[in-house]
C-alpha cells in the first residue's frame, strides 16, 4: 500500500502542518505501507502514478482539480486531509475559491480525514458521498523523565520567584480571519491580572515574520504587559517552550478557530507548560490538564499543584493517549486511505475528463488537460489562444459551440448537427453545433459575456457557466465535467441554485 | 535595564532640515545615547543623494549613530533594549506620512513618541483650503506629542481628538544662529523666488501653475536689465523645476542646496506662492510676496497681512518698494509674526521636551 500526499510546494514540507503530522504519521505506519509527501509540481513532472491513494493536503488550485479527476479515471483513491475551515462562510465572497473547488473536488473524492468533528462536519456538506474520518494530529514522543524534571524544576522556581514566563506561540495572522496576534489582543488581560494578584509576569511571542506587519507590531505594542518578540521557527518554539512556564492560547469562536486541531496546546503540554486557554473551549478533551482562567491557574502554581506537574504525568499520559496518540493515528490515516470495497474501477480508453476553463485559467492547465487526455474546454469567458478540444464562443444573440474534428464521433449521436462542415479557429478544425441546441441561447446573456466590463461577466457568469458545463455532460454522457477557475469574481453556480 | 536614547527618524528629505537644529540641540543637552534612524524610502525622495550626505555629516558631527531599516519589524529589533524618547520631523495618518506613522504606531511601550510641526502650513495643524480638499480636517497623530510653532489658537485645522497631544515649543529653526552675511553682500535688489510647483496647492489650482511659470519667466527676464541676481528655489523634496526640466531663464540662479546654509539676510527681497520659505524670510527680516493667482484658486489667507503680487507688474512694484523703503514692509511683517503667538522661551521649550526622554521608564504600565 502506497500512499501519497499531495501539497503545494516544497516549503509547505517544513510548515507546521506537515511537520505536526505527515513526519509522525510516517515514524508508526503499519508494516507494508509507506508514506509520501510530494508538491504537486513534482507529481504533474512524473509521467506514472504509482501510489494506491492520493491525499491533498492544502493545494487549492485548479490543476489539483484537474489531476484528481485524472487519477480517480485511473483508478486511484483520491481524498483529502482538511485543516482549515475556509468552506463554511457562504456570505464571504473572498473564500468562493475554496467553496467552488472543494464542490468540484467532490465528484473524484472517496474519502477525507479531518482533524476535529467541527472540520468534519463541514466537509459532510460537501462531500456528502465520500467517507469522512476523525484523525487527530499526533503528539510527538518525548523523554517522560527528563519532562518530569523539567516540571519539577519550574514548579518550584516560580513558587519561589511568583514570577511567570508566559509564552504566546503560532501564526500570528491568517488573510481572511482576525486571528492569531488579533486572539492575543483581545485576551490579554487575562495575564495582566496576574500583575495586579501580586505575580509578575512577561510574555514570550513567536510568530511568523509576515504577521510581524505594522497591525501586527501595533497590536503587541499595546499588549498589557512586557513582552519580547522572536521570529518563528521550530527551534525558537521549541525553545520558548522550554524556557516557559504557561502558553497562553486564547481562542475566538469565529468558524475558522474552533475548526482548529488541539496541536497547539498538545505541543505546549509535551514541551512542559500548563495551558491557559480562554474563549471557545476548542481545547475541551484536554480539561484535565488545561485551565480555562488564570485565578486557579496561579493559585496551583503558588501551591506547587499545577495540572501539569512532576508527579501526576499519568494525566497527561491519559489524555495523549485518548486524543492524539501517535500510532493509532497514524493507523486511522492509514486505515481511511486504505478502503475496504475495492479501488475505482480504470476507465477505458479515450478522453475521461472535461476541463472548462472559466474567466482566469491559465494555458498551463490546457496542457495539463490535453496531457491527461481529458477534454479542454474553452468556455465563453476564457480569453486563451488555445487549441481546444471543444468552444464556446458567444455571438450576438447567441453562442456557437465548435467541436474538434477528431471528437466529432464521440458527440452523443443522438445530438443533430452538421458533422462534415469544418471552420478553422487558431491551428484546428471544428465544426459547428447551435447553442440552441445544447439549451445555451439568448437568454444566457451572450452581451454580457462579450462586453468589456467585468461587472457584466460576473452577472452572467454563473447561469453561462452553469449551462456549458451541462452542454458539455450532454455533449459527452460520460465524462465528468471540471471547471478550472481561479478567478475571485467567480461565483460558483451553486449558490445561485441555492438562492433560487 | 534597558539602554536611556534619543531617537530621530527622517523618512521625508525635509525631515533633515527640520530636525537639524535638534539633533544639534540634543549633543549639547543629552547625555544619553543619540540614534538617527532614518527610512529606507528616504533615498526614493533623495536622487542625487545630497540629503543622505548632509544626514551623515550630521550624524558624524554630532556622533549620533546612523541606521537604516527596512521594515517597522527591523526598526523594532534595532531598537531592541532601548527605551527613551523617538523625535520625528513629520508624522500623520495621511499616506505621505505612512512609513513614519507605521514605525509609531509599533514604537516599543518605552518610547514618549514626538512629531514636530514641519511648515507653517502644516498637515493636521494648519491647513489651506488645497490641504482641506486633500485631507479633510480630521488629520490623526500616532505622536503623543505634537509640538507645535505656534499657539494653538493659531492652529485652526487641529482636530479636537488630537488638540490635548500639543505642546508649543516655536519654530526649531531660531534654535540656531542663522549662517552670518558675507561683509557687504546685502544688495536690496538680490531676489529669491521659491517654486513649489509641486505642491496640492498647484495640484489643485487650476491654471495657477502655468500661470506663476510665466509670471517668473516674464519677471526674471525683465529683472535681467537690473543686474542684481535672481535665485530660483525648487522646493527640495518637489523639485518640479529639475524633474520637469523647466528651463531656467538667463541670468537666473538655480538654488538647491540645504536652506539652513544660505544668509537670507543677503537678500533683498523674496517671492513665492504661499509657502514656510515666506516664514522663513520673515524671521530673516527680508520683504516677502505671497504670491497667488488671479483666479484665486490658491488659498493665501494663512499668510494675510504679508504683501500680496500676482501679475509681473506687481513682482515689479513690490521689489521697487522693497528696495527703496522695506521698513513699512518689515512692520507689516514684524506685526504678522506677532500675532503668531509664538514664545519667547524656544530654546527652554526643545530643552524641556528632550528632558522627557529621561523620565521615560521602560516600564510597561497597564
Amino acid at each position: 500500500m502506497r500512499i501519497c500526499v499531495v501539497v503545494q510546494s516544497a516549503a509547505f514540507l517544513d510548515s507546521a502542518g506537515a511537520r505536526i503530522r505527515y513526519r509522525r504519521f510516517a515514524q508508526d505506519l503499519p508494516p507494508g505501507v509507506t508514506l509520501d509527501v510530494v508538491p504537486i509540481a513534482d507529481l504533474l513532472a512524473q509521467k506514472q502514478f504509482a501510489a494506491d491513494a492520493y491525499v491533498f493536503a492544502k493545494v487549492f488550485s485548479a490543476n489539483a482539480l484537474i489531476l484528481g479527476h485524472h487519477l480517480r479515471a485511473i483508478g486511484k483513491w483520491v481524498g483529502h486531509d482538511l485543516f482549515d475551515d475556509y468552506f463554511s462562510q457562504d456570505e464571504d465572497s473572498r473564500l468562493g475559491v475554496y467553496r467552488t473547488w472543494m464542490t468540484a473536488m467532490a465528484p473524484c473524492t472517496d474519502f477525507a480525514v479531518c482533524t476535529t468533528p467541527h472540520m468534519l462536519a463541514v466537509a459532510t456538506r460537501y462531500l456528502p458521498a465520500a467517507r469522512l474520518h476523525i484523525v487527530p494530529d499526533p503528539y510527538e514522543p518525548f523523554d517522560l523523565p527528563r519532562l518530569s524534571a523539567l516540571l519539577a524544576a519550574k514548579a518550584a522556581r516560580i513558587a519561589e520567584t511568583r514570577h511567570i514566563r508566559a509564552v504566546w506561540f503560532g501564526i500570528g495572522d491568517n488573510p481572511f480571519f482576525p486571528v492569531g496576534l488579533q486572539d492575543l489582543a483581545t485576551h490579554a488581560g487575562v495575564l495582566a491580572r496576574a500583575r495586579r494578584l501580586g505575580w509578575t509576569i512577561e510574555l514570550k511571542v513567536v510568530t511568523n515574520l509576515r504577521a510581524l506587519s505594522a497591525d501586527g507590531l501595533a497590536l503587541i505594542r499595546a499588549l498589557p504587559l512586557p513582552t519580547v518578540i522572536e521570529e518563528w521557527s521550530e527551534a525558537a518554539e521549541g525553545a520558548a517552550l522550554e524556557a516557559g512556564d504557561i502558553a497562553f492560547l486564547p481562542v475566538s469562536a469565529q468558524s475558522f478557530s474552533r475548526a482548529k486541531s488541539l496541536n497547539r496546546a498538545i505541543t505546549s503540554l509535551c514541551s512542559g507548560c500548563q495551558v491557559l486557554s480562554t474563549g471557545h473551549a476548542l481545547y475541551q478533551a484536554l480539561e484535565e490538564v488545561v485551565y480555562r482562567s488564570i485565578d486557579p491557574l496561579l493559585d496551583d502554581l503558588a501551591a506547587r499543584r499545577g495540572k501539569l506537574r512532576a508527579d501526576n504525568t499519568a494525566s497527561l499520559m491519559r489524555v495523549l493517549k485518548a486524543t492524539s496518540d501517535p500510532v493509532a493515528a497514524a493507523h486511522a490515516f492509514v486505515q481511511a486511505a486504505t478502503p475496504e470495497r475495492p479501488a475505482p474501477a480504470r476507465q477505458a480508453g479515450g478522453a475521461k475528463f472535461c476541463v472548462v476553463h472559466g474567466m482566469d485559467s491559465p494555458s498551463e492547465n490546457h496542457k495539463l488537460t490535453v496531457r491527461l487526455k481529458g477534454l479542454s474546454v474553452r468556455s465563453p469567458f476564457h480569453n486563451g489562444r488555445l487549441n481546444y478540444h471543444v468552444r464556446f464562443d458567444a455571438k450576438d444573440g447567441g453562442y456557437d459551440v465548435f467541436v474538434e474534428r477528431s471528437l466529432i464521433d464521440q458527440v452523443d449521436p443522438g445530438l443533430t448537427f452538421d458533422r462534415t462542415h469544418l471552420t478553422r479557429i487558431v491551428d484546428s478544425d471544428y465544426a459547428r453545433i447551435d447553442g440552441e441546441t445544447l439549451g445555451l441561447g439568448a437568454g444566457h446573456a451572450p452581451h454580457c459575456v462579450r462586453a468589456d466590463q467585468l461587472v457584466a461577466k460576473v452577472a452572467a457568469y454563473p447561469h453561462v457557466i452553469a449551462a456549458v458545463t451541462a452542454a458539455c455532460r450532454r455533449m459527452f454522457p460520460e465524462l465528468r465535467v471540471v471547471v478550472s477557475e481561479s478567478s475571485h469574481f467567480a461565483l460558483p453556480p451553486r449558490r445561485i441554485a441555492a438562492a433560487a | 535595564m534597558t539602554r536611556r536614547t534619543l531617537v530621530f527618524h527622517t523618512h521625508l528629505v525635509q525631515d533633515v532640515t527640520t530636525l537639524r537644529p535638534l539633533i544639534r540641540l540634543a549633543q549639547r543637552l543629552v547625555e544619553h545615547d543619540v540614534v538617527v534612524l532614518c527610512a529606507a524610502e528616504f533615498a526614493k525622495h533623495d536622487s542625487t543623494g545630497l540629503w543622505r550626505e548632509e544626514l551623515a555629516a550630521l550624524c558624524a558631527e554630532t556622533s549620533a549613530t546612523l541606521h537604516t531599516y527596512e521594515t517597522p519589524y527591523d526598526a523594532v529589533r534595532l531598537l531592541a533594549g532601548r527605551h527613551g524618547m523617538i523625535v520625528a520631523g513629520s508624522e500623520s495618518h495621511l499616506p505621505n506620512h505612512a512609513v513614519t506613522h507605521a514605525l509609531f504606531r509599533v514604537m516599543p511601550p518605552g518610547f514618549l513618541r514626538v512629531t514636530l510641526q514641519h511648515g507653517f502650513e502644516c498637515m493636521g495643524l494648519l491647513h489651506n483650503a488645497a490641504h482641506d480638499e486633500t485631507a479633510g480636517g480630521a488629520v490623526r497623530f500616532a505622536a503623543d506629542i505634537v509640538v507645535t510653532w505656534f499657539h494653538e489658537s493659531r492652529l485652526t485645522t487641529t482636530s479636537g481628538a488630537e488638540r490635548p497631544k500639543l505642546y508649543l515649543a516655536g519654530p526649531p529653526t531660531l534654535l540656531e544662529p542663522p549662517p552670518a552675511n558675507a561683509a557687504d553682500a546685502h544688495d536690496p535688489y538680490r531676489g529669491m523666488v521659491c517654486e513649489n510647483l509641486h505642491s496640492v496647492r498647484f495640484v489643485k489650482g487650476g491654471a495657477a501653475r502655468q500661470s506663476f511659470i510665466a509670471y517668473f519667466n516674464a519677471f526674471a527676464d525683465r529683472f535681467r536689465h537690473v543686474g542684481s541676481p535672481i535665485h530660483l528655489r525648487p522646493h527640495p523634496a518637489g523639485a518640479f523645476t529639475q524633474r520637469q526640466g523647466l528651463p531656467v531663464p538667463e541670468g537666473v540662479v538655480l538654488d538647491t542646496g540645504p536652506f539652513y546654509r544660505i544668509a537670507l539676510g543677503e537678500f533683498g527681497f523674496c517671492i513665492s506662492a504661499p509657502s514656510t520659505v515666506l516664514f522663513d524670510f520673515v524671521l530673516a527680516g527680508v520683504p516677502v510676496a505671497v504670491w497667488g493667482d488671479a483666479d484665486g484658486r490658491i488659498d493665501t489667507s494663512n499668510f494675510s497681512g504679508l504683501a500680496e503680487v500676482v501679475t509681473v507688474e506687481d513682482w515689479w512694484r513690490f521689489v521697487a518698494r522693497a528696495a527703496a523703503d522695506p521698513q513699512p514692509l518689515l512692520d507689516r511683517q514684524a506685526a504678522f509674526l506677532a500675532g503668531l503667538g509664538m514664545p519667547p522661551d524656544i530654546e527652554d521649550r526643545y530643552a524641556r521636551l528632550l528632558s522627557l526622554a529621561a523620565v521615560v521608564t521602560d516600564e510597561t504600565g497597564t
